[in-house]
């Protein structure tokens, strides 16, 4: 169903952070949905993936999370940390100058 | 939203802070297929089939390693640990996930919850759901395990009792025929007897019932559409 998704195995923290970078403070649903909207559908980070990774990355301490209630129900939003900023930018990146090379190795050459 | 919940807390995630997650996630979800313009049943539908596809085991498992990560370093007793979390997860027995009968061509007459009885004319807590069916139709076992009880009485007509694991059990009553004893072990969609109309019944039906931790809840959580 999901053809991408051993791709996507070694990169999802990095997609993750990329995301919680560009908007600031998130929540998982919304993460899964932005994903999902960016790329037209084609790339979708899975709820049973996206949630165990975030709570990896907030024991890291790459990523802090708070609670808010909304519409009786507690949603639990993340963001990188000051600190990790800049980490995180050297990580994006290189996931970024990662594809890049992997387009040259696919090409063909002439 | 309380379905959803429920259902989270019967796929047997453990961690409570993970359930109002995934219970914010799914409502999310449900509240924008509405949006979308879904029907409430297709988008109930959709929400259902989404929860059934999480890997519920991994992510438990995934969940324990992160808490207690450190420990496992440290300790000298990694690979024990390991083996009896692999051993303990193994063991799990799914929840009842299949129909009590070939659902195509039978319905739910009757589903959970308070109705009036049939028979009796009073309203009382209907415990399980009730699905019509020609006499003599195959009842099979919803998820492996060990008959707890078979026979008949007045009230359930013959019957047969499963205990699936530590946590469910399901019944089946009216039946006119049954083909398993107490102690026997059963696998799941196993023929454990027939649809009938024995004991206090109007017309041959299925009567099906699911127990968590002894206690009645509702088996449509478990039937996949």
């Amino acid at each position: 169903m999901n053809k991408n998704k051993e791709f996507l195995s070694g990169t999802l923290n990095t997609i993750i952070l990329a995301l919680l970078k560009e908007h600031g403070k998130m929540y998982g649903y919304e993460i899964c949905s932005s994903a999902k909207e960016k790329t037209n559908n084609a790339i979708i980070l899975t709820e049973g993936a996206i949630y165990p990774a975030l709570h990896k990355l907030e024991k890291k301490g790459i990523i802090e999370s708070s609670k808010q209630l909304i519409n009786g129900r507690t949603r639990k939003y993340y963001e990188i940390r000051k600190a990790h900023l800049d980490t995180v930018d050297e990580k994006v990146q290189t996931l970024y100058d990662f594809t890049t090379l992997i387009q040259a190795l696919l090409k063909p050459s002439l | 939203m309380k379905w959803i919940y429920n259902i989270l807390r019967i796929s047997g995630l453990k961690n409570q802070e993970l359930l109002e997650e995934y219970f914010d996630h799914y409502t999310s979800e449900y509240e924008y297929l509405l949006e979308q313009g879904d029907s409430e049943e297709l988008a109930h539908s959709k929400v259902v089939d989404a929860i059934s596809k999480l890997d519920v085991k991994t992510i438990n498992f995934e969940y324990f390693k992160l808490k207690h990560k450190n420990k496992l370093i440290m300790s000298s007793t990694f690979t024990f640990l390991f083996a009896a979390v692999i051993f303990v997860f193994g063991n799990f027995d799914e929840p009842p996930s299949i129909a009590p009968v070939e659902m195509s061509g039978h319905s739910i007459t009757s589903g959970y919850g308070e109705r009036m009885h049939p028979t009796e004319k009073v309203k009382k807590l209907h415990r399980g759901i009730d699905i019509r069916g020609k006499l003599g139709t195959t009842v099979m076992a919803t998820s492996s395990g060990i008959v707890k009880d078979a026979g008949y009485d007045k009230l359930n007509g013959y019957f047969v009792e499963i205990q699936h694991d530590a946590i469910y059990t399901t019944r089946y009553h009216h039946l006119s025929k049954i083909d398993v004893q107490k102690d026997d072990q059963v696998k799941k969609g196993e023929k454990i007897g027939e649809i009938g109309s024995s004991g206090l019944s109007t017309a041959p039906h299925l009567h099906y019932e699911v127990l968590e931790k002894g206690k009645n809840v509702d088996p449509a959580l478990f039937l996949k559409v």
